[in-house]
């Protein structure tokens, strides 16, 4: 019985948690400012995340590196300035967290806080939106498969 | 005592009398009876020894399939299908069973003891709702020895333990003063076994495929029985039944798939015609650790004594034969397939071995006919094989897919189907040796008062026949099935789920209220049903 119902519960939760399937829809420079999520992303394959704003905290994604930064200043063409670059996760390493602890400032080649993207670096600019459709299924699949599994042990345990 | 006939007096007895009876302190003896093994016994008699048809699409289909490329799920057809597998994949089934049911023939009259008789009317018998999983299967595509392979690991229920029902039936007579009482049965069958796939598939050539499949199976079997017997609508007697016993085994699953290009050799403007076979290896299954409690109706001369019954039936080992499948698909045009399944299924070799019984049956007081009894003392270190009394199950199925829409994002196929088979649930036939298991008793003490050795003898023989196989003296013909299936199913993109409806129905015939027992219900009658359960089936499957 506690499998049934701890195994409903997680289905019920996963429900609610698998709702992050997005989609990308084509979007553009005048896009930033407004109240979307966009995707920049730059010739050598950079991208950034997020609301694309002055003051707003945003992903910024190089090579093996993902960092949470804060715009600082967005250009009329399109140019960008991050400061404060946050180290949140780095591939292929697992000492992230001791380093982070050391330093939780992040100095980017020279030395600096801040990092200019400029315009001509960008390739293409897409709004990132939930796909509802998408999304239920997912959630269905995974509440229904937690479901099943549930049933599973607690018939066996 | 008959069981009827105590919880017939019961209902006269509270009926007539005060409740006194009632109130007094209930005090219980716990009793040991003679032992046999749970399959003698009756226990297992609605437990489906054939595999559950894996997977929704198949279960549409009629369960025809074994010959059609599916995912994770058809290694427990064909483990060669699994090429299906292009990419990982995760599905879940779960089924729903429910139904109904008429009479075809009911005794109107009940016979309780030598002298005693009821009326018995509106019976009827209600197949219960039931849910429970039916698999939880991955699958993965990998390069095997340099050709295209499939990998699948399956969790399933491989065995159903059996359909539940309930049955009620108005009794009248001298014994109930006329008045009706009903009596009610509950028998609830619950868990199954089930099994741990591990398959492998591997092309061979371009037109043939090979695969293996491995099956733990284990599983808990559990039966309950509940009686009520009720006046006025109020429940007055109750007693029970519980039974449980582990199963297990192992076996290995041999399946290959031969595909022949109808465009390239006789033109047809087709898809290829699939030929395909499988062989579930035979094996032995283990059936071990049985407990069996019976609380039957309390006595009506002294309702403050309450029995228990306790057992523990003898493990046995059932030899499953190898069973035998063979199939064709044919995909018409990239809308339209139909498949076609031949299965042979050889029960009548069965057999069941369990530790050796030598009964010995006679009368404590051999003036007093009614002083019958009997042991089943075990021979020490020695086994007995004797045939399970099974019926071939052997099987035609046939089905049909058709997509009603059809692109590379979306499919929405319509399936239908079609099953005629034995089930290895067997009829009940009475051989006219044990119409009267009771007179039976009493020839045999006329024949040894009488001094007639060689009737005596006989009757011995059949005596301890009874005394030792129980119910499996009782088996007729296996029970006869048709099943008609339809089933939908939707593809968007790496999700799919897929619905599937079985009707499966057939006649059989059972013991009529309680199944034969020669310490408690040792007056067998038949009664024939007509079923139709319904099995719904869902499975989603997401493609990573």
């Amino acid at each position: 019985m506690i499998w049934r119902i701890a195994g409903l519960a997680a289905a019920l939760a996963t429900v609610f948690a698998v709702g992050g399937c997005s989609k990308l829809s084509p979007a553009s420079i005048a896009d930033f400012g407004a109240a979307k999520t966009v995707l920049v992303t730059l010739r050598d394959g950079q991208t950034i995340k997020g609301h694309i704003d002055v003051g707003e905290t945003v992903t910024f994604t190089t090579f093996g590196r993902v960092y949470r930064a804060r715009i600082e200043s967005i250009g009329d063409n399109g140019d960008i300035v991050l400061t404060r670059p946050y180290l949140q996760e780095e591939y292929e390493r697992f000492r992230l967290q001791r380093e982070r602890m050391a330093s939780s400032i992040l100095h980017v080649q020279d030395q600096t806080e801040t990092i200019a993207i400029p315009a001509y670096k960008i390739v293409s600019v897409q709004e990132v939106s939930m796909d509802r459709m998408k999304s239920a299924r997912a959630a269905g699949f995974w509440g229904f498969t937690l479901f099943v599994l549930s049933q599973i042990l607690s018939t066996r345990l | 005592m008959n069981v009827l006939v105590r919880a017939l007096l019961c209902v006269s007895l509270v009926t007539v009398a005060s409740t006194a009876a009632a109130q007094v302190a209930v005090t219980v003896d716990t009793v040991q009876v003679p032992e046999r093994s749970s399959y003698e016994d009756g226990y297992l008699s609605r437990f489906s020894m054939d595999r559950t048809v894996p997977g929704a699409r198949a279960r549409a289909m009629g369960g025809a399939g074994l010959a059609l490329l599916g995912g994770a799920e058809s290694q427990g057809l064909n483990a060669a299908a699994i090429l299906g597998i292009t990419s990982p994949q995760l599905e879940s089934e779960v089924k729903v069973t429910s139904g109904g049911a008429s009479v075809r023939y009911v005794p109107t009259l009940l016979q309780l003891g030598e002298n005693q008789t009821l009326t018995a009317r509106n019976y009827r018998i209600r197949p219960r709702e039931d849910l429970e999983y039916s698999s939880l299967a991955l699958g993965i595509p990998v390069v095997m020895l340099g050709n295209r392979g499939a990998l699948a690991l399956t969790y399933r229920r491989s065995a159903d333990s059996g359909a539940q029902d309930e049955t009620r039936v108005e009794l009248r007579g001298p014994i109930t003063n006329q008045a009706d009482a009903t009596f009610g049965l509950g028998d609830i069958p619950t868990e199954g076994m089930d099994a741990i796939s591990v398959a492998a598939a591997r092309r061979i050539t371009d037109w043939f495929d090979v695969g293996v499949n491995v099956n733990w199976q284990s599983g808990m079997i559990k039966r309950k029985k509940d009686v009520g017997v009720a006046v006025f609508g109020f429940e007055i007697l109750s007693s029970s039944t519980d039974f449980q016993q582990e199963v297990s085994g192992s076996n290995i699953d041999l399946g290959g798939r031969l595909e022949i290009p109808l465009r390239d050799l006789i033109g047809l403007n087709m898809g290829p015609l699939t030929l395909a076979g499988t062989m579930y290896l035979s094996h032995d299954l283990k059936f071990q650790g049985a407990r069996a409690t019976v609380r039957p109706l309390p006595d009506p001369q002294d309702p403050g004594q309450q029995t228990l019954i306790r057992s523990r039936p003898l493990d046995h080992t059932l030899s499953v034969p190898t069973l035998y499948g063979f199939g064709a698909g044919l995909e018409v045009n990239d809308r339209l397939t139909l498949a076609a399944d031949l299965w042979l299924r050889p029960w009548d070799k069965a057999t069941i071995t369990r530790a050796r019984i030598d009964p010995v049956v006679g009368f404590a007081d051999p003036a007093d006919s009614s002083t019958y009894y009997f042991q089943l003392p075990t021979v020490a270190g020695e086994t007995e094989t004797f045939g399970a009394g099974l019926w071939n199950t052997n099987s035609i199925r046939v089905g049909a897919e058709y997509k009603l829409s059809h692109s590379e994002n979306f499919d929405l196929p319509f399936r239908v189907g079609f099953r005629s088979e034995r089930l290895t649930r067997m009829n009940v036939a009475i051989p006219d040796t044990y119409a009267s298991y009771v007179e039976l008793r009493n020839q045999y003490w006329r024949a040894l008062r009488d001094g007639q050795t060689e009737d005596a003898a006989r009757y011995q023989g059949e005596l301890e026949r009874v005394a030792e196989f129980n119910t499996l003296l009782f088996q007729g013909q296996a029970v006869k099935a048709k099943t008609i299936t339809f089933g939908f199913g939707v593809r968007i993109e790496n999700f799919s789920a897929d619905l599937s409806v079985e009707r499966v129905s057939y006649d059989t015939d059972r013991f009529f209220l309680q199944d034969f027992d020669p310490l408690l219900n040792p007056l067998p009658s038949v009664v024939q049903e007509k079923r139709s359960l319904m099995n719904l089936s869902f499975a989603t499957r997401m493609r990573f």
